[in-house]
């Protein structure tokens, strides 16, 4: 494949990244940030943001956040899908009063223009603004003020402009780049055991033309399609062949003794299963009942105990104020008046028949209405009457209640065990349970209406199979071309591409390494091969092994397509992950490689004493590697505040090699 | 009225009017220990908690406290049926023709046992032996642990109890007539808990403040 024959790609160059009221950056919630070519670090503790922060710029780019859980079937399918989950993701990480106003705005460098966006988190298919200058000469022209336009407007003007000037077919195809390639995120989605996505990718990277891998999305898609309507009328089909042979069965089986011997069983059982329900509907029903008497007698006696109360209340409280006066008391019960100090059985005496005389026993006036507490009594005693017949029947109804339940339980165990028999029966004897049925069809008349009936059911299920089956056939033989093609183009590219990522790879993994082309009837991929060893399978390989390879053929793939004078940029989340220290500053070395070739890392990583990112600033240096501290972003925890001390000699550790480094 | 305080009512009647014949009357505290533990021997009969009329709960005190009988001798004072004569409280006149009456309703005769029961222990142990041994009783011992005040004899809380219920049925019949007899035998029981209690405890003061001797 010559040189210029194969599509180069122009990927954007991030320049600056601007926050608006987001809430989860607690310190600096406006935070703004310019990249400069090379490597951008953002170095940061845990739980402080550093993978929204490349979700978020992610999102600004495509409108859509990377899904943990994503799978690939197509690019316009998952641009399609994924379009819900933004709101979702930034939902927790917005607080409410900043809802409408969070947003985050990014500036681009594509080519000779640069490019302006803002978005609004909560609006994944709209743009707040928009803004395209073109440099020329010393100065700059605004090729477009996206001002007039609606936030609607301004996405897809955006999204022609850029799938245009980047190179490719539709914007789902940047999407599809940006999430499945050039971002390395914390869902560790690899792209080498992920067979349809490296191959949508193989595709755009070394397809003749950008649409080819929308083609063979298309023809994969309707394969699959077609090939599951096929299976699906096929088993249809089955299902109506199996009706007909139990007709068929029950009509020549009508008259066999054995025949005979089961249906009767099958029906008895059937009876005593239609009896056994109905008898604990019943039960239930009379239950129900019970439980309705009990809580009538229990809000009975609950009201005549109310009354009692009252009554009792009544009955203590109406009592003279004069009878129950502590003077009087006391002068009647140790006979002894509190006034003069007298005593004797006589106070006593006198005290009390001035009281029972309904008289004041100091001044004899009046105490007007006399009490009546043999009255009171009776309207207690009448209650209390009341309420022992109320507590007689509650109990009554309370032993009925629980026969009822009992009768209810035996009838409901009784409606079980019977179901259960009849399914054994069903289980043991399907066939004849089937003949039983299609006996009483046969028997209801029609059985001959019926078969015909059936029988054109399966002609037409069998052709429709037939039919789907040939439609799967032909996309098939057009995904094979499309495949057959990029292998082709893919073995052209070999001599380029493959040292591109050995280059790296090995520079990562120190020993020989290669890539090799894989085809099946239905795909076409490349797969690893470690030391002559195919290792495609993902358990082969230690993890860190798998993340790394895996990024190696990310910064392959984008070196590959942007051609020697365009760079291109990879987006990395904390990638050290569980090396040990050698392989962490091969990892950097790797790094420092790819960047070497005029190309972008946008990084996130542990604020530690990382090798990695040591290795990477000693040799890119300041000139070429900015490191960005996220711990001034947010509010640190409690354990990460009584360490900051930790922090602050990390960071001075990297930005010691940075400024030695890159000589 | 609230709820059922006339059985609060019923009860502060018949512990005054038993107690007030042997001793010089009662006290406000000793109204509230009795009718607990009458409420336990309901239990030991299987009566569950929440059909005795009235909760209690454990006071900052660390005694059973009954807000119910709170509001009843309120009510009964007012009506002239029980007084205060010093820290005691004893019936009057009313009050003890009240009694006579409540005693021949149904819907109170059925506590007499158990308030009989009460009483009686309280006058074989003494209300302060009584009140010490009650410290044991799983409810309030558990209830012992917080320093606010807790309901006791709640759903899911009688388990611990109903143990030493069995225990108990083993020896003591549960139809014996005078409840009396498993009231003291268990009582006994739980003083003789509280007084190894006090024992050990005293034991680890002394260990406490004994010098250290082991070099």
């Amino acid at each position: 494949m010559k040189e210029e024959s194969r599509p180069r790609l122009l990927f954007p160059r991030l320049r600056r990244v601007d926050f608006a009221s987001f809430s989860l950056f607690g310190q600096q919630p406006n935070i703004g940030l310019r990249f400069s070519p090379g490597v951008t670090c953002l170095a940061g503790a845990n739980g402080i943001g550093k993978s929204t922060f490349l979700a978020a710029v992610s999102f600004a780019l495509t409108g859509r956040v990377p899904m943990p859980t994503r799978s690939y079937s197509s690019a316009d399918e998952y641009y399609r899908e994924s379009g819900n989950f933004p709101p979702v993701y930034f939902e927790g990480r917005i607080n409410e009063e900043d809802r409408t106003t969070a947003s985050i705005s990014v500036e681009l460098e594509i080519g000779s223009h640069f490019l302006k966006l803002t978005r609004g988190f909560f609006d994944p298919d709209g743009l707040r603004a928009l803004s395209i200058r073109r440099s020329k000469g010393n100065g700059n022209t605004v090729e477009l003020d996206g001002s007039n336009l609606s936030d609607t407007e301004r996405q897809q003007h955006y999204a022609q402009w850029i799938t245009e000037a980047v190179g490719l077919k539709s914007f789902d195809q940047f999407v599809f780049l940006q999430h499945f390639v050039l971002t390395f995120d914390e869902s560790r989605n690899l792209l080498f055991w992920n067979a349809k996505a490296l191959e949508a990718a193989l595709f755009i990277a070394f397809g003749a033309k950008p649409d080819q891998q929308a083609s063979a999305d298309r023809s994969r898609r309707e394969m699959e399609r077609a090939d599951s309507l096929g299976r699906n009328f096929k088993w249809q089909s089955l299902q109506v062949r199996k009706r007909i042979e139990a007709i068929q069965e029950a009509l020549r089986a009508q008259t066999s003794d054995d025949f005979a011997q089961l249906e009767a069983t099958f029906r008895t059982l059937e009876a005593e299963r239609t009896s056994a329900i109905e008898a604990a509907e019943e039960a239930q029903s009379k239950a129900a009942d019970k439980d309705l008497a009990l809580a009538n007698a229990s809000a009975e006696l609950l009201a005549l105990r109310n009354e009692y109360a009252k009554a009792f209340a009544r009955h203590v409280g109406e009592r003279s104020v004069a009878a129950h006066h502590p003077l009087v008391l006391e002068a009647i019960s140790e006979k002894h008046c509190a006034v003069c100090g007298a005593t004797g059985t006589s106070l006593a005496d006198v005290v009390q028949r001035r009281i029972d005389a309904n008289g004041c026993p100091f001044c004899e006036s009046p105490l007007g209405k006399r009490r009546q507490p043999a009255a009171d009594f009776e309207a207690l005693r009448s209650l209390d009457g009341k309420i022992a017949a109320a507590h007689r029947r509650m109990e009554s109804v309370n032993t009925a209640r629980e026969r009822a339940s009992a009768a209810r339980d035996q009838a409901s165990r009784r409606a079980t065990l019977a179901t259960g028999a009849l399914r054994e029966f069903e289980e043991k004897n399907t066939s004849v349970a089937q003949r039983v049925r299609g006996a009483e069809a046969a028997a209801a008349g029609g059985a001959e209406e019926e078969l015909a009936r059936l029988a054109i059911e399966m002609k037409t299920l069998l052709a429709a199979s037939k039919e789907n089956y040939q439609a799967r056939d032909r996309h098939k033989a057009l995904l094979q071309r499309l495949q057959q093609d990029l292998e082709q183009q893919y073995k052209a590219a070999e001599e380029e591409f493959v040292p591109l990522f050995r280059r790296l790879a090995e520079r990562f993994i120190g020993f020989d390494l290669d890539i090799a082309v894989e085809r099946s009837s239905t795909s076409f991929s490349v797969i690893l091969e470690l030391r002559s060893t195919r290792r495609r399978v993902s358990h082969e390989l230690s993890e860190s092994q798998r993340f790394f390879l895996d990024i190696a053929l990310r910064m392959a793939l984008a070196q590959f397509v942007s051609g020697k004078e365009t760079p291109a940029p990879l987006y990395i989340d904390t990638p050290e992950g569980a090396l040990d220290i050698a392989y962490e500053a091969r990892a950097g070395e790797m790094f420092a490689q790819f960047v070497a070739g005029g190309h972008d890392i946008i990084m996130t990583a542990n604020i530690n004493t990382s090798q990695l990112l040591k290795k990477l600033a000693a040799m890119c240096g300041a000139s070429r590697m900015s490191l960005v501290r996220m711990t001034e972003w947010t509010d640190l925890s409690d354990v990460q505040m009584q360490e900051e001390s930790l922090f602050r000699e990390a960071y001075r550790g990297i930005e010691k090699e940075l400024l030695k480094g890159g000589r | 009225m609230a709820g059922e305080t006339y059985q609060a009512a019923y009860d502060v009647l018949s512990i005054t009017r038993r107690l007030e014949q042997a001793f010089d009357g009662v006290t406000r505290a000793e109204i509230h220990l009795l009718s607990y533990v009458a409420c336990l021997l309901a239990m030991y009969r299987r009566l569950p908690a929440s059909e005795w009329g009235y909760s209690f709960i454990r006071s900052q005190w660390g005694a059973p406290f009954s807000a119910e009988i709170e509001d009843a001798l309120a009510m009964l004072m007012e009506g002239g049926l029980v007084r205060f004569r010093g820290e005691a409280l004893v019936m009057t006149t009313s009050g003890r023709e009240m009694l006579g009456f409540l005693d021949s309703m149904v819907e109170h005769g059925w506590r007499i046992q158990y308030l009989d029961g009460a009483c009686a222990s309280a006058l074989a142990m003494s209300a302060g032996v009584l009140r010490d041994a009650l410290r044991q009783e799983p409810g309030l011992r558990r209830a012992s642990v917080h320093h606010e005040p807790r309901t006791l004899l709640g759903p899911g809380e009688d388990a611990a109890l109903y143990e030493q219920f069995g225990i108990l049925s083993s020896v003591v019949s549960l139809e014996v007539s005078d409840l009396m007899v498993p009231s003291v035998l268990w009582l006994s029981y739980l003083s003789e808990m509280q007084r190894s209690e006090i024992e050990r405890r005293t034991t680890d003061m002394v260990h406490d403040e004994a010098p250290d001797q082991s070099e």
